[in-house]
């Protein structure tokens, strides 16, 4: 008989994070799943700013793959200022998105449209049909966040 | 010794094992960093348990050498052991001891034995501590062994095909304590196993054993990175089943002509050289799918057949 | 050390079980007075039938727990549990052995406690001492041996075969070199080795063991390799050492003896020598010694001398004919009783390429007496071919051919003496008891007949005695005159050889030392010496004394008498009672003629006086001016060449100190 050790608040991070869904035959890096679908989690508001996400080992055991790849992605999301540390006490989402220089933004913003328009570009889309597809894909993270409220 | 051996858990060089005139191992070497999850794969009889068993100094190579923590395995083994934990292929406690007993003999053997960690495992697992060892569940069996290997807080762990006969969950609590570990310890770990599945997120590098001889050694990430699966039609000669050179770039390892078209394996992807192929007079509907390890696997050991090559 | 602990801890209590049942089996034996006829010694029988159920025991579980402690494991895979922990494999193969050993040995304990206790806890000691061999026996031999095998046989390798020849040929090297040993009657020196040789094979054993382990770990099969190649080159290195060692051992000469006695023919060069090898294990030797070349021949040691004929160109003597068996090695083999299958050998001395010939003249044991004629061709004995204990039997054989020529049956009797007077014609001289008690010492007298071996018949001529105990005769060549010396009569009395009727008596009273001889000329020499002091008496050849020569006055000497040098010239030796050596004589030239004496040396004593102690034909003294009276032992043990007139001295071999 095994003994369900796990507290309740873990077990409501990780209904959440089953959300995300990691891969690993995929031939992007387990780390940047992790890192991607915490983002999108982020950004649809499924963990609002100051929620706990599960700590490293739950999350790696949950997801059955090597702590240091969830290690890994959360430092990255750290280091970005989706996620922060605090020390003794785990990690958090950030209660606000991190101001970031225009310049930095900026970049970020302008690698992720190239990623996007190559993707459309290969599948023969058009730049009107890929425009709206942005657009939708606004409106359902923004429709997300506010079904949160 | 070499002291910046010394940080290398776990090493073989140009490891060589015969039993008589058939060769279980030829010229293998590899090395398991620190921190790393090391997985051999190979088929049944590629030589993966001979390897582990030179590995923990229990056989002797025919030639090279097998070294734990810089130091040659078959000299110091007695005192390496200290800092190994090991999850044998057949649980090979005796039969007549309980999980307590088996605890107690433990106990005294090393210092840094944790007796309360160990009968917390034991009881998360469910496991009757005073029940013989031969009268347990495979399942219950295995537990007690890695039980009584992460005991003393192994710096290295061994393990061989420890997944088998294992039902789904017991494969799952398997792996849910192999993670722990990493994440509390850090503990490096090198296994050989048939579940490719399983392992597939947990291993950071990976070696492939093909009649002894190692074929691939690498990191998970890279093998992922370069391995494709690539299915296109061909139109060129007027056939869409033979294929002719376009696939050279990609160093195929493994290509199926079928009926719609041309199925390969590529160990050699990248974007920019799929760009090109796509560019190909007469390729058409090219489609690359990222390939799971058990995959790559199979199309590395499994045979090359290069039918109907226009050359 | 603490694997090894651990590990001799987990194999003990493996094997509760067998603890257990050795207790319930310790309970039953000490109930044995309950369960059989005690005859009133029920102590006893449970203490026997204790001992023997510990015994058997220790030795049942050390054959199995030996041929499975490791080698089981090894060979089930299931050894990696111990050599996954950080244990040594001198520990893992340490603590496995000593664990067995300690159950073997408590589960004996454990059979022996109950008796004991009901005993009131006392053993005995000889039962103690048979256990404790028996146990310790089980423990340090039988263990080591069935975990050798275990590991051989479990690992089903082809070698096994191998292992099997390699380990018959050792043993038939062994058994051989030891038979060889032994039959050359050098036990002490075979004892010696082979204990060297068993400590030496059980540590070869015991090490392979470990090697299989150490060298194997998991692998059975490599395990019974790294065995075989430890062991084997050990085994027969050892078996080659040993027989190197043996025959160092019977390449002994007369030169390495010390404390030599020495036995000279009659007549020419060849003497018997023996004595002890300090050098080669202490055992006795015996050789056919030539004095003037040094050549001698080795012969095996442990019955009658040998005897030389008359002409001194042969010598005859005994050996067993059977093979020596095992348990009789544990006694010296001239002890090995009288009933030994014998064979007579034969050495033409003359003819010394052709070596010691064995005869075909056999006895079922060893004759009571026997003679050869002076010719060396026939061959007398009084044996006893029935059984029984006193001979029954004169038989008369040619020595070449085997064939019995003549043969009689004849009384009991408690001694004979044999000699030919011609090669057709025996004297038989038989000492019958007249009375009870020992019979070396009872009252006896002499019986006299004459055999005529053509015309095979036995007639009684005559008889002399009574005589008070026990006799030394002594003749004349022909036997026409006989000195009887009666000890515990306290006489010496001259009688006619054949009849028996004493014609005179020669001396009477307390005697320290008493020995007479006939000279070639038919004198009687005497010497004796007593409290008055110490003489040379010569008498006619019908025991009137012509002279008496004192040589010491007072108590506290002996005498003795050696060779006739020269016609009318005799040795004798004088020596202190209280000398240290029987050898550390001074020797003096005495003439029968003049009784004028001369020392011609001192710290010697002639080979002839030394060699009456060795049973003879009664007519033995060797002719005047032959080899045998220049022969001297000094104090040293050095075996000289001393000519009295010439003044010449040579040592035939150099004496070692006796230790």
């Amino acid at each position: 008989m095994k003994q369900a050790y796990q507290c309740t608040s873990t077990v409501v991070q990780l209904a959440t994070v089953r959300a995300l869904h990691v891969n690993p035959s995929d031939s992007t890096p387990i780390w940047s799943q992790i890192e991607e679908g915490l983002r999108r989690l982020v950004a649809s508001g499924a963990l609002a700013p100051g929620a706990a996400v599960p700590s490293v080992r739950d999350l790696a055991r949950e997801l059955s793959v090597n702590p240091a790849t969830v290690a890994k992605a959360y430092q990255r999301l750290a280091e970005a200022g989706v996620l922060s540390v605090r020390r003794g006490d785990g990690t958090y989402v950030a209660d606000a998105p991190r101001a970031m220089g225009r310049p930095m933004r900026q970049r970020a913003m302008r690698e992720g449209a190239l990623r996007y328009a190559s993707l459309a570009a290969t599948l023969g889309s058009t730049l009107p049909e890929s425009a709206q597809e942005l657009a939708a894909a606004w409106r359902r993270l923004a429709g997300a966040k506010g079904d949160e409220r | 010794m070499n002291p910046t051996n010394a940080s290398v858990p776990a090493a073989v060089e140009s490891l060589t094992v015969r039993y008589g005139r058939a060769t279980a191992c030829a010229d293998v070497s590899l090395s398991v960093a620190r921190g790393a999850v090391y997985a051999l794969l190979g088929r049944n009889g590629a030589g993966k348990s001979s390897l582990v068993r030179c590995l923990l100094g229990q056989q002797r190579p025919s030639s090279g050498r097998a070294m734990l923590f810089g130091e040659d395995v078959w000299k110091a083994r007695a005192r390496l052991m200290a800092r190994v934990g090991v999850v044998p292929e057949e649980p090979d406690a005796p039969p007549a001891m309980t999980a307590r007993q088996i605890a107690g003999f433990c106990r005294r053997l090393y210092p840094s034995w944790d007796q309360a960690g160990v009968d917390r495992r034991l009881e998360r697992f469910g496991v009757p501590p005073g029940v013989p060892f031969g009268r347990l569940s495979k399942g219950e069996k295995g537990e007690v062994v890695l039980a009584m290997a992460l005991g003393h807080a192994p710096e290295l762990l061994v393990l061989d095909d420890p997944t088998l006969g294992l039902d789904a969950v017991a494969r799952k609590d398997l792996y849910e304590e192999l993670i722990g570990e990493l994440a509390d310890r850090g503990t490096t770990v090198f296994l050989t196993t048939h579940d490719l599945s399983g392992v597939e997120g947990i291993a950071t590098r990976a070696g492939i054993l093909k009649d002894g001889r190692l074929v691939l050694d690498e990191e998970m990430e890279t093998l992922k990175a370069r391995f494709r699966r690539i299915r296109y039609g061909n139109d060129r000669s007027g056939e869409r089943s033979a294929f002719g050179t376009e696939l050279d770039a990609f160093e195929a390892v493994r290509v199926r002509v079928r009926g719609w078209g041309i199925d390969a394996v590529v160990s050699n992807f990248a974007e920019s050289l799929f760009e090109q192929f796509r560019m190909i007079d007469g390729v058409v509907d090219a489609e690359v799918s990222p390939m799971s390890l058990e995959e790559i696997f199979l199309a590395v050991v499994g045979e090359k057949r290069e039918e109907g090559k226009n050359t | 050390m603490r694997g090894l602990a651990a590990t001799a801890r987990r194999e003990i209590e493996e094997h509760r079980i067998a603890l257990l049942a050795a207790f319930v089996a310790g309970l039953l034996a000490a109930g044995a007075p309950l369960l059989s006829f005690h005859g009133g010694y029920p102590r006893e029988v449970r203490e026997a039938a204790a001992v023997f159920v510990a015994l058997a025991f220790a030795a049942g579980l050390s054959i199995s727990l030996g041929s499975s402690v490791l080698s089981r494991e090894i060979a089930n895979r299931r050894i990696g549990f111990f050599f996954a922990r950080p244990i040594s494999s001198a520990a893992i193969w340490g603590g496995k052995l000593a664990g067995s050993a300690a159950v073997a040995a408590g589960a004996a304990a454990l059979v022996l406690l109950p008796s004991f206790l009901i005993n009131h806890a006392r053993f005995s000691r000889e039962i103690g001492s048979i256990l404790l061999a028996g146990a310790a026996l089980a423990l340090a031999v039988l263990l080591p041996i069935a975990h050798a095998l275990g590991i051989v046989f479990r690992s089903r390798l082809p070698r096994l075969g191998a292992d099997l020849a390699l380990f018959v040929l050792a043993a038939a090297a062994i058994a051989l070199t030891s038979r060889w040993l032994i039959g050359e009657t050098a036990v002490d020196a075979w004892r010696r080795a082979a204990i060297a040789l068993a400590c030496l094979l059980l540590g070869a054993v015991v090490a392979a063991g470990f090697a299989a382990v150490a060298r194997g770990r998991a692998d059975i099969q490599e395990a019974h390799r790294a065995l075989s190649r430890l062991l084997w080159p050990v085994v027969l290195g050892a078996a080659a050492l040993f027989a190197a060692y043996a025959k160092w051992i019977v390449s002994v000469g007369p030169g390495d003896l010390a404390w030599i006695w020495v036995s000279p023919a009659p007549r020419g060069d060849w003497v018997t020598v023996t004595g002890r090898a300090p050098s080669r294990a202490g055992d006795n030797a015996l050789f056919l010694l030539e004095t003037s070349t040094g050549e001698f021949v080795k012969l095996k040691n442990g019955y009658a001398r040998p005897v030389f004929s008359a002409d001194g160109r042969a010598a005859v003597w005994l050996e067993t004919s059977s093979s020596v068996s095992f348990l009789s090695l544990l006694s010296r083999p001239e002890w090995m009783g009288s009933s030994r299958p014998v064979r007579f050998y034969r050495f033409a001395l003359g003819e010394r390429s052709a070596g010691p010939s064995p005869t075909d003249v056999l006895f079922s044991s060893p004759p009571r007496a026997w003679a050869i004629s002076s010719d060396g061709t026939r061959l007398a004995a009084v044996n006893d071919e029935t059984g029984g204990a006193s001979a029954n039997f004169v038989s008369v054989y040619e020595l070449s051919t085997a064939r019995l020529l003549a043969a009689a049956a004849i009384p009991p009797q408690v001694g004979a003496h044999l000699l030919f007077l011609t090669p057709d014609h025996l004297r038989i001289y038989l000492e019958e008891s007249l009375g009870r008690g020992a019979a070396n010492d009872v009252a006896r007298q002499l019986a006299i007949s004459e055999m005529d071996v053509i015309g095979k018949k036995l007639i009684e001529t005559g008889r002399m005695g009574p005589f008070a105990g026990f006799l030394v005769l002594r003749t004349d060549p022909g036997a026409s005159r006989a000195i009887v010396v009666d000890r515990r009569g306290r006489k010496m009395t001259l009688h006619d050889g054949r009849s028996g009727r004493q014609i005179a008596l020669l001396s009477s009273g307390e005697r320290r030392s008493r020995n007479a001889a006939f000279l070639g000329d038919g004198r009687i020499v005497q010497v004796e010496s007593s409290d008055t002091g110490t003489r040379v008496r010569i008498f006619s050849s019908d025991g009137e004394e012509q002279r008496m020569i004192p040589i010491r006055f007072g108590p506290g000497w002996r005498i003795g008498l050696g060779g006739e040098i020269l016609p009318g010239l005799i040795v004798v030796a004088v020596r202190s009672e209280k000398a240290a050596d029987w050898r550390d004589s001074e020797c003096l030239l005495v003439d029968t003629r003049t009784g004028q004496t001369r020392s011609i040396g001192e710290h010697l004593s002639p080979a002839v006086a030394i060699a009456w102690w060795g049973r003879h034909d009664p007519s033995w003294y060797p002719a005047a001016g032959s080899e045998a009276t220049r022969l001297f032992l000094d104090a040293r043990g050095s075996l000289i060449h001393l000519d009295a007139s010439t003044g010449e001295r040579r040592v035939i071999l150099a004496g070692h100190p006796s230790p």
